[in-house]
């Protein structure tokens, strides 16, 4: 599904708040852990991509994101859903990443069901 | 120009990299934050500033202040903090090395920016360490210093000694 790279604060904000499961990637070009994981990263977004959007965050290009957010360990990897901060993996851990997302993307699916049971709505 | 019991200290601003457990193993990476001296606002602080990270006195001075944090902490000492002209990587490893888990913070004046504000830089070039912090301790309430006590020798601990700056409280 891939991987977006977002840019501004503005941005970030608008997607967070979105009724839906994303995940963000925050990574530097110095880290070297943040290179393990990216092809792990761009993997887990092809298997969850339906259900999880994906994204990345590069720590030095977006400074307001990161004070905000308190990124103190790079890489971090947060998940958001409605506004709220629902999980996070700080360091190159795949399992633990592996864990996070297909949580969150069972999650989503299951509610995606449409709701067979539920009457139609009357005029 | 040195900075005096009952005055004010100037806001500075600090680069570090706040303790994480998983800072312990290799798969993270940690990443300076900042921080303000605006964050003393209203507490009490004991502020030590050692000549750099790893240099001599090696493993001198600072395992009596993480051995005696709680009396620190009884006498209502909000934080304590060190400081010193290393960048915020180099002090996050020296934290770590010394076993400190964020009960004590290291912040880096990277330039001695603060530090020269307060008339309190010394200027070590001839002994190959360059414009540094000194070596130096700082009682603070809400800002206002109650102590000072500055090492007359930088290589030396005497006065800035954990046990001495727990009797300026």
């Amino acid at each position: 599904m891939g991987v977006e790279e977002v840019k501004g604060i503005q941005r970030f904000r608008e997607i967070i708040g979105r009724d839906e499961y994303s995940v963000f990637d925050f990574w530097a070009e110095w880290c070297g852990p943040c290179r393990i994981m990216a092809p792990i990263y761009e993997k887990l977004s092809n298997e969850h991509g339906a259900h999880v959007k994906f994204y990345k965050v590069d720590n030095d290009a977006e400074e307001d994101i990161v004070t905000e957010l308190g990124i103190r360990g790079l890489p971090s990897f947060l998940l958001f859903k409605n506004g709220q901060q629902v999980g996070s993996v700080l360091g190159a851990r795949p399992p633990m990443l592996q864990e996070l997302v297909a949580k969150a993307a069972a999650d989503a699916a299951a509610a995606g069901k449409p709701a067979e049971a539920a009457p139609a709505p009357s005029a | 120009m040195t900075i005096k019991a009952g005055e004010s200290v100037p806001q500075g601003e600090f680069a570090y990299v706040p303790w994480s457990p998983e800072l312990e193993d290799a798969m993270v990476c940690g990443s300076p934050v900042k921080y303000s001296t605006d964050a003393w606002k209203g507490k009490k602080v004991v502020v030590v500033s050692v000549v750099g990270a790893f240099t001599g006195t090696c493993h001198g001075q600072i395992p009596a202040y993480k051995q005696l944090i709680n009396k620190f902490k009884e006498s209502n000492v909000d934080v304590v903090a060190i400081v010193n002209a290393n960048d915020p990587f180099v002090n996050s490893g020296w934290a770590r090395v010394q076993g400190l888990k964020g009960e004590i913070i290291v912040l880096s004046d990277t330039a001695s920016k603060w530090t020269k504000e307060l008339g309190l830089d010394v200027d070590l070039t001839a002994v190959g360490l360059g414009v540094r912090t000194g070596r130096w301790a700082l009682v603070l309430n809400d800002l206002k210093v109650t102590a000072l006590e500055v090492e007359p020798h930088p290589a030396k601990v005497t006065v800035t000694a954990a046990e001495e700056v727990l009797k300026k409280l």
